[in-house]
C-alpha cells in the first residue's frame, strides 16, 4: 500500500505545480498510422441526435475519428458494438468470461479488478506520467483523487477514469411552487416542513378528482437520480449505500445507522397516512413520472436535469405548472449533508500485450484538449446544436467534472453584467436556450428545463450552495471493490431494499431494521466494513 | 353433434365462454392499450392519460417510425431470419424425424440416435461454452450465428417424430413394393400427409425466430446487424436509474418517448399478429395429433 500512496502524493505533486515539460509528448502525431481497437456501447441519443441527421456518418467514420485520425494519426476501429448500457455489460462480462478481451475497453470497476485478477490488463501509471498533458492532469484530477483510487490495485493504477463529476448527482428537492403560491406555503427548511408541504398538497387535491390521492414521487429503485429517497434519509444524517466515518474514525456502511431507523419510521408514518403511492414498490421512474405530469405528485428529491426529464412533460400539459429545485432539508435537530458518491463510471483499461498503449493517454489529452482546452471548439466538437450527443463518438469520454457548474457560473457573471461576449463554449449554446425560453414562442417553451437548471433560480445555484458550504457527504470508500464486496455486497443490497420497502409499507414492524442490520453483518457485511477499514488506513 | 338442453350443460358453456372470453380480452386489452398510446400525443402518454383511445389523437410517432432507418433494417433482418432459420429448421426436422421414426428392425440403432438428440434437451451447454463454439467458428458478428445454432430444434423433432409415427405403415409398405427408395417414401409419402404437424412446426420456429432477442444482441457486432426484436429490447427496457452518470439523463429523455415506442412495438407484433390465424387451426390439430402417442 506504501506504493500506492507514494504514486498519489506524485500524482497530487505534480497536479499542484501543474509542472513543467512533462507531457510534451501527449499531443504528439505518430509517424505512421497507428491503430486502436475498441468496443463499445451505443445508445439512442447518439441515433436520434447524430446519425438521424448525418445518415453517411457511421461510427468509424465521423468528426471525432477523423480528429484522432488527423492530429494524432490514430485510427480507431470498433471490434463489437453494442447497444443500450446492461447489454454491453453482459457481452463484455461474456467476452471477459471466455478470455476474448478487447485491446482498449471501457470497464466497471468489478471488471477491472476481475481483469487485474485474470493478468490481462497492464498497468498505466507510467502512461500517466509520461503522456499526461498538464491540462489533462489538471481536469481529471479536479474531482478528487477518487477515480483514480478506484482502478488501483496493489498500487498499480490500471484504469485511465473516464471521470465525470460527483457533485452534479447529488439530490435536490423538487416542489411544484405554483402549488406552494396557491397555498401561500413558505419553501420547507426541514423534514416536518417537507410533510407538511405534501399533506396540504394533498387536502388541496388540484387535479379535483375529490380523492387526497397527491403524493411524495418515490421509485421502486429507491437511490436512484429521480425519486429517490437519498436526499430524506440526508436529512437524518443516514447515508445509505454510502461508506461515512464514524465518531471513532472508522468506515461505516450508512444504511446501518441510527438514524436510517428513524427516517423508516417517518416514512411509514407518511405511507400510513396516503402521502406516499401505496404501490411504489413496483413502479419505476417512468410509471412514477406519470404522477408528476398529471398532477399527482407536487414533491420529490431527486438530480439537477429532472426538469428536462420527467418535469417538461408536466408543463408541456399545463401551462400553469411551476417547479423548482430547493437545497435538501433537515430532521429537525440534525444537520443535512447531501450524499455524493463517485461520478466516474468507466475507465479505460489497455490489454496486456497492445503495442502504443499510450495512444489511449493523447485520445484523452486530445479529447479534453478540444472540448475544454484554452483553444477549444466545444461549439463544435462537444454539443453543437444540431448533433446534441456528438461527444459520444469518442470511444473515451472524459468529461471536465467542473463544466457545468462552470457554466452555470459563467451565465451568473452574465446576468449580473450583461456581457454576452465574455459567455464562450457550451456555456455559450446553453445562454441560446436560456434566450430562446424567454423569447416565449412555442420552441422556445420546450426549453423552459434548460432555465429550471441554469436559470437565475436554477437548479445549480443550489448544487453550489452544497459546495460552497461544504454541504456534502461523499462516499469515504472510493477503492476498488474488496474481494468481499465483489461476491456478497449486490446479495446486501437487495436485502436492504427489501427490508426498508417493508418497514415503509408496514408489512413489517420498524424494529425490523435492527434485524436488518444482524442480518447485514452475518451475510458478510461484517468482513466487508473489515476491507473497507482496511483500505482506508492504507490511504490515509 | 346433439345439442344438449340440460340448464347444468348450459351453465358451462355459458361459463367456459365467459371465462375464455375474457382471457382472450386479458390478451388484446395491452395491445389495444400499445395502440393507443402510438396514437396520442407525447405528453399525454407521458402523463398516463392514456387507456384504451388515444388522446389528442396524431399520427406523429408513426410518421417517426416511417423515418426512422435502424427499424426498418431491424425489420428486414428478421424477415430474412425468419425465411432463412424456418427453412433449415423445416429441412433438418424432416430429416431427423424421418429416420428416427423407424421401428428398430429398420433402423437398428435409433434409440441410441434418438438418446442422442434428446440429451440436449436435457443438459445444455450453457451460455459461455456457447459462445466460445460461435466464436471459434467464426459465425461471430455474421447473420447465420442468428440461424445456424438450433438449426436443429429436438422438442419439434419429437412432435414431428410422433406424428410420422401414427403414419400407417401400409402405406410405407405398399411403396416399397411399388420399387419407391426410401428418400422418395419420405418426400412423397409422409410429408404430404403431415401437413399439419409441419404447419405447427413452422410456426413454432417462425415465432422463435421472430421473438428471439438476446442472441441477436450477444452475437453481432454492431446495431445494424440487431433483429426487430433485440433492437426494440434497446429501446424499451427502463433504465436504471441508479448507475447513472451526470450526463447520462439525455439517453432517458430519448427512451421515455412512450407513443414512439409503442409505435414500434406494435409494428412489430403486426406480422406474426397476420400469421397466426391463418395457421392456428393446424397448430391446434397438430399438437394434439403429435402429442398422443408421446
Amino acid at each position: 500500500m506504501k506504493k500506492l500512496s507514494a504514486f498519489l502524493a506524485l500524482v497530487l505533486a505534480l497536479c499542484l505545480t501543474a509542472a513543467c515539460g512533462l507531457g510534451e509528448a501527449g499531443l504528439e502525431k505518430y509517424a505512421e498510422p497507428v491503430e486502436v481497437h475498441f468496443v463499445r456501447s451505443t445508445d439512442d441519443t447518439l441515433d436520434t441526435n447524430f446519425f438521424a441527421n448525418f445518415p453517411d456518418k457511421t461510427m468509424e467514420d465521423n468528426l471525432w475519428c477523423d480528429l484522432y485520425r488527423d492530429q494524432l494519426n490514430i485510427i480507431v476501429k470498433y471490434d463489437w458494438i453494442v447497444k443500450s448500457g446492461d447489454e454491453y455489460d453482459t457481452k463484455l462480462n461474456t467476452a471477459i468470461a471466455v478470455g476474448d478481451i478487447p485491446e482498449f475497453v471501457n470497464v466497471n470497476t468489478l471488471q477491472l479488478s476481475q481483469l487485474v485478477e485474470a493478468d490481462a490488463i497492464m498497468p498505466l501509471e507510467d502512461i500517466y506520467e509520461q503522456y499526461a498533458t498538464p491540462f489533462t492532469r489538471q481536469i481529471l484530477e479536479s474531482d478528487g483523487l477518487s477515480p483514480f483510487q478506484a482502478a488501483t490495485i496493489n498500487g498499480h493504477l490500471y484504469g485511465l477514469p473516464n471521470v465525470d463529476s460527483s457533485l452534479m448527482i447529488a439530490d435536490l428537492l423538487w416542489i411544484r411552487t405554483d402549488w406552494l403560491e396557491k397555498l401561500n406555503l413558505p419553501v420547507p427548511t426541514t423534514i416536518e416542513e417537507v410533510i407538511a408541504t405534501a399533506k396540504a398538497f394533498s387536502e388541496a387535491d388540484f387535479d379535483g378528482n375529490g380523492e387526497k390521492d397527491t403524493i411524495v414521487g418515490i421509485a421502486k429503485d429507491l437511490w436512484g437520480q429521480m425519486f429517490s429517497l437519498r436526499g430524506f434519509f440526508d436529512g437524518f444524517e443516514s447515508y445509505p449505500g454510502i461508506w461515512v466515518e464514524n465518531a471513532d474514525g472508522q468506515l461505516v456502511y450508512g444504511s446501518t445507522l441510527p438514524g436510517t431507523k428513524e427516517a423508516l419510521k417517518t416514512l411509514n408514518e407518511m405511507y400510513t397516512e396516503g402521502l406516499i403511492d401505496r404501490e411504489f414498490g413496483v413502479k419505476d421512474g417512468g410509471k412514477v413520472a406519470e404522477a408528476t405530469t398529471n398532477g399527482k405528485c407536487g414533491l420529490f428529491y431527486g438530480a439537477q436535469w429532472n426538469s428536462i426529464y420527467p418535469l417538461q412533460s408536466c408543463v408541456n400539459l399545463d401551462k400553469d405548472a411551476q417547479w423548482q429545485a430547493f437545497s435538501i432539508v433537515p430532521a429537525s435537530g440534525k444537520v443535512v449533508k447531501a450524499q455524493t458518491d463517485v461520478g466516474t463510471l468507466s475507465w479505460t483499461v489497455v490489454r496486456k500485450d497492445v503495442a502504443h498503449p499510450e495512444a489511449v493517454m493523447k485520445m484523452f489529452n486530445l479529447f479534453i484538449d478540444k472540448n475544454w482546452g484554452p483553444e477549444n471548439e466545444n461549439g463544435i466538437y462537444y454539443a453543437p446544436l444540431d448533433s446534441e450527443s456528438i461527444w459520444k463518438l469518442s470511444p473515451v469520454v472524459p468529461t471536465n467534472p467542473h463544466k457545468n457548474d462552470g457554466a452555470f457560473l459563467d451565465l451568473e457573471q452574465y446576468r449580473k453584467d450583461g456581457d454576452e461576449s465574455k459567455v464562450k463554449g457550451e456555456a455559450l449554446s446553453i445562454l441560446k436556450k436560456l434566450q430562446a425560453f424567454e423569447s416565449g414562442s412555442e420552441d422556445g417553451f420546450a426549453l423552459w428545463g434548460w432555465e429550471r437548471i441554469y436559470g437565475a433560480e436554477g437548479a445549480y445555484g443550489v448544487l453550489i450552495d452544497y459546495y460552497n458550504k461544504k454541504m456534502t457527504q461523499d462516499n469515504l470508500f472510493v477503492g476498488a471493490p474488496t474481494e468481499t464486496m465483489v461476491s456478497k455486497m449486490s446479495t446486501l443490497e437487495d436485502l436492504q431494499d427489501e427490508v426498508f420497502i417493508k418497514i415503509i409499507m408496514g408489512e413489517e414492524p420498524v424494529d425490523a431494521f435492527d434485524k436488518f442490520v444482524e442480518d447485514f453483518n452475518t451475510l458478510g457485511g461484517e468482513q466487508i466494513t473489515k476491507e473497507v477499514n482496511e483500505w482506508y488506513a492504507s490511504v490515509k | 353433434m346433439v345439442e344438449d338442453r340440460h340448464w347444468s350443460s348450459r351453465l358451462f358453456n355459458v361459463l367456459n365462454y365467459t371465462i375464455i372470453g375474457l382471457l382472450a380480452l386479458s390478451c388484446l386489452i395491452p395491445l389495444i392499450h400499445v395502440f393507443a398510446i402510438s396514437l396520442s400525443s407525447s405528453a399525454a402518454a407521458t402523463g398516463g392519460l392514456v387507456t384504451l383511445w388515444p388522446v389528442d389523437f396524431t399520427f406523429e410517432s408513426y410518421a417517426y417510425v416511417a423515418r426512422r432507418a435502424a427499424f426498418w433494417q431491424a425489420m428486414g433482418i428478421s424477415v430474412l431470419r425468419v425465411i432463412v432459420g424456418v427453412g433449415l429448421n423445416m429441412f433438418f426436422c424432416i430429416m431427423c424425424a424421418y429416420p428416427l421414426s423407424k421401428e428398430k428392425d429398420q433402423f437398428r440403432h435409433r434409440t441410441l440416435y434418438a438418446w442422442y438428440f434428446f440429451i440436449t434437451m436435457l443438459i445444455s451447454g450453457g451460455l459461455i461454452p456457447l459462445y466460445m463454439v460461435i466464436r471459434m467458428m467464426g459465425l461471430m458478428g455474421t447473420f447465420w450465428a442468428l440461424v445456424i445454432p438450433g438449426a436443429v430444434p429436438v422438442y419439434n423433432v419429437i412432435l414431428l417424430l410422433n406424428f410420422f409415427r401414427q403414419t400407417p405403415r401400409e402405406l410405407e409398405d405398399a411403396a416399397i413394393i411399388d420399387g419407391a427408395s426410401q428418400w422418395r417414401i419420405m418426400w412423397q409419402i409422409f410429408v404430404p400427409t403431415s401437413t399439419a404437424a409441419l404447419a405447427t412446426v413452422a410456426l413454432l420456429s417462425t415465432v422463435y425466430h421472430w421473438n428471439e432477442w438476446f442472441n441477436g444482441i450477444l452475437y453481432s457486432s454492431s446495431p445494424d446487424q440487431y433483429p426487430l426484436q433485440s433492437y426494440l429490447r434497446t429501446i424499451v427496457i427502463d433504465m436504471k436509474l441508479t448507475n447513472m452518470g451526470a450526463n447520462d439523463w439525455q439517453a432517458l429523455v430519448v427512451v421515455s418517448d412512450k407513443t414512439a415506442k409503442c409505435a414500434q412495438i406494435f409494428l412489430a407484433s403486426l406480422p406474426i399478429l397476420l400469421v397466426y390465424p391463418f395457421l392456428q387451426r393446424y397448430f391446434v390439430k397438430g399438437m394434439v395429433l403429435g402429442s398422443v402417442k408421446g
